[in-house]
């Protein structure tokens, strides 16, 4: 792998309740991570495991407790003021929403078009060329420019927000659940932009997603993550197809299925509840089918080759092919 | 058919006006449901399957124009214009449950409280602390721990599970699940469909499962209408159609459910659910389908029985090549 265009080393942003100071605070525990230019890596995990905060961070809206987010050599949280604001040319964001991220008030061309003058991308007088550059590239037609947001589609509206954040020829895009706002259909044409971008222009891309399958289509790379740190990660093909975490296999065996595939991996137990969590233990042990003894403790990421790992103690044993009883024949039973 | 519908809407028609223009947003849906079945209702945003099954209960905005159609339940018929009549299924045994729960609970009350409110209308105030605890108990909820909370402090799955509490308060025969997982997390949206699914069993009750997600109703769905600009194009048991699906809508609908299991290329449908003529009578479909041809556009073709099941497209027809 060439240098990476993103890595995030030990990154650390916890939010507290102050209302309930025994629980678990959540937000991200010391990530770490590399996407590559040109690479697609899929985000994965629950609702409050952490995955926007990630995002948020990566792209600058939100600070760091302690760590580094290094895009192209340098790291981005030790700036500050003009320099900052200046490189987050190199960083943009695709939200869930576009009802809530395009300014009603602007026509596309002049929304676009401000990222554009912001970041002195092109020449005043190209820009138009530009404009209709991008325009094509995320499949608008060129009448779409002089149109208001509420005049477009839902489909169209997060085509303008990609738009917009290709716009400032960004290294990394982290694109926040982009289509789970969309209809099945709609979201398949904007999957499938997403994909035909990644082959023309190949900017590096954390796509963030509850979604499985649409994770599956797009990224090449996956990470799951559980309550601020990740548990699972691997090339796309590895991790679907061989889950090696407990909570990627209920996370997978969960999701609805045209045909259901009958593998019937043991569900978690309840929801994630911030109060029985412990820290220095397995984030997953309070909901785990599969906890023992060995889950108070930490465990290891196991390596499964490949840049494929997984934080699990039976995922470690599988491993070693200790004597103990491995991952699989402990969930075959 | 022995066992007579427990729910059935024939021939709803809704129009309204827009622009100027009188639009039929719902034509000709009929639909029926017997006891104990979890039936799927399925198309995109727009399609009218949200406003078909509100109109059911009366609960259509008085905006909309209902023009033709009937409704009965549990022996009960009403036209689908007697808005009062239709809502007084409503404590007579149809209960409805809605995508965002946070937002169908009031946030001024305790979850208990919002329970025990309903249970009011029905029992001596005496006895709905007890019989909350029970509802709480079945939703697999703890109600020691959370009776006493407010919406706000509990999670979607649990806020969920409550509304749930409250729509069987009035033992229901029927359940209208409007998206009721859309705002959950996969393993939650499994946990609370196999909780309904369960339900149902148990207490004979029966469930419309509204989606826009095929997958959803591929698991839980004995049958299934599909939908697509208020005009129903296939319908039947659920293996049926899984099986042979006929309409190029339900077709392209498939291609575009991303796959866990195999990855594929996805085939997005064209266009728009509303695009296309509306001053004609014509197959709704026609304007974004790739078969389409001259007929489509010469009137509403019928609902054929093929393959088990119905299909609306004229390229199922007797004389069709």
């Amino acid at each position: 792998m060439n240098s990476p265009a993103l890595s995030v080393r030990n990154l650390l942003r916890l939010f507290r309740n102050a209302a309930e100071p025994e629980a678990m605070p959540v937000g991200v525990r010391n990530v770490s991570l590399e996407i590559a230019t040109g690479e697609v890596v899929g985000l994965i995990g629950e609702s409050g495991c952490g995955k926007t905060t990630l995002g948020r961070c990566i792209v600058g809206l939100e600070r760091p407790d302690s760590g580094e987010v290094v895009v192209g050599g340098t790291d981005f949280t030790a700036l500050s003021g003009r320099d900052r604001r200046a490189f987050r040319r190199n960083v943009q964001v695709v939200f869930q929403k576009p009802e809530t991220s395009l300014n009603p008030r602007m026509t596309v061309a002049r929304f676009v078009g401000e990222a554009l003058a912001n970041f002195d991308v092109v020449p005043r007088g190209a820009r138009r060329a530009r404009l209709e550059m991008l325009a094509g590239l995320v499949g608008l037609n060129a009448d779409a420019l002089e149109r208001y947001p509420h005049q477009l589609s839902g489909g169209e509206r997060q085509r303008v927000a990609i738009m917009r954040a290709l716009a400032s020829e960004p290294q990394v895009i982290v694109l926040d659940e982009p289509t789970s706002a969309l209809d099945v259909s709609v979201q398949a044409q904007v999957l499938r932009t997403l994909k035909a971008l990644q082959a023309e222009v190949g900017t590096a891309m954390l796509f963030i997603s509850h979604d499985v399958a649409v994770v599956r289509y797009v990224a090449s790379r996956v990470l799951v993550m559980y309550l601020g740190v990740i548990v699972e990660e691997g090339p796309a093909d590895a991790v679907f197809t061989a889950p090696s975490h407990p909570y990627t296999r209920a996370l997978l065996a969960a999701a609805p299925r045209l045909k259901p595939s009958g593998d019937e991996a043991p569900p978690m137990h309840g929801e994630l509840d911030l109060r029985a969590a412990r820290s220095g233990e397995c984030p997953v042990r309070p909901r785990c089918p599969l906890a023992h003894d060995r889950c108070r403790e930490a465990p290891p990421m196991a390596d499964l080759g490949d840049g494929h790992r997984a934080a699990c103690w039976l995922a470690d044993d599988l491993n070693k092919q200790s004597s103990e009883p491995t991952y699989r024949e402990k969930t075959a039973s | 058919m022995s066992d007579p519908a427990l729910f059935e809407m024939r021939d709803l028609t809704i129009e309204t006006v827009r622009d100027g223009h009188r639009r039929r947003i719902v034509e000709g849906m009929s639909l029926s449901v017997r006891h104990g079945e979890i039936y799927g209702l399925v198309g995109e945003s727009g399609s009218g399957k949200s406003i078909s099954m509100m109109a059911s209960v009366g609960l259509a905005a008085a905006s909309l124009d209902i023009t033709a159609g009937d409704v009965s339940f549990a022996g009960r018929r009403f036209a689908a214009s007697d808005r009062r009549g239709l809502r007084s299924n409503l404590s007579h045994g149809v209960s409805l449950l809605f995508q965002n729960a946070k937002g169908a609970l009031s946030p001024f009350l305790t979850t208990g409280a919002q329970v025990e409110r309903v249970l009011a209308g029905r029992l001596p105030k005496s006895t709905c602390r007890r019989e909350a605890i029970e509802l709480f108990r079945v939703c697999g909820l703890n109600h020691a721990d959370l009776a006493d909370k407010y919406p706000h402090q509990i999670s979607g799955g649990q806020a969920q599970r409550v509304a749930m509490a409250c729509a069987l308060a009035t033992e229901p025969r029927l359940l209208i699940a409007d998206e009721p997982t859309t705002a959950l997390d996969v393993t939650t949206e499994r946990e609370l469909l196999r909780f309904l699914t369960r339900l149902c069993r148990e207490r004979d009750l029966a469930i419309v499962l509204i989606a826009h997600n095929l997958s959803l109703v591929a698991e839980y769905c004995s049958g299934l209408t599909i939908l697509h600009a208020g005009q129903i194009v296939e319908r039947g048991p659920l293996a049926s159609v899984f099986a042979e699906p006929l309409h190029p809508y339900t077709r392209g609908l498939i291609a575009a459910v991303p796959d866990v299991d195999a990855p594929h290329e996805l085939e997005p449908l064209a266009g728009s659910v509303w695009g296309g003529r509306s001053d004609i009578e014509r197959c709704r479909f026609s304007h974004r389908c790739p078969f389409a041809q001259p007929d489509c556009e010469a009137g509403v073709p019928a609902l054929l029985p093929r393959a088990g099941h119905e299909v609306r497209c004229i390229l199922y027809r007797e004389d069709a090549t």
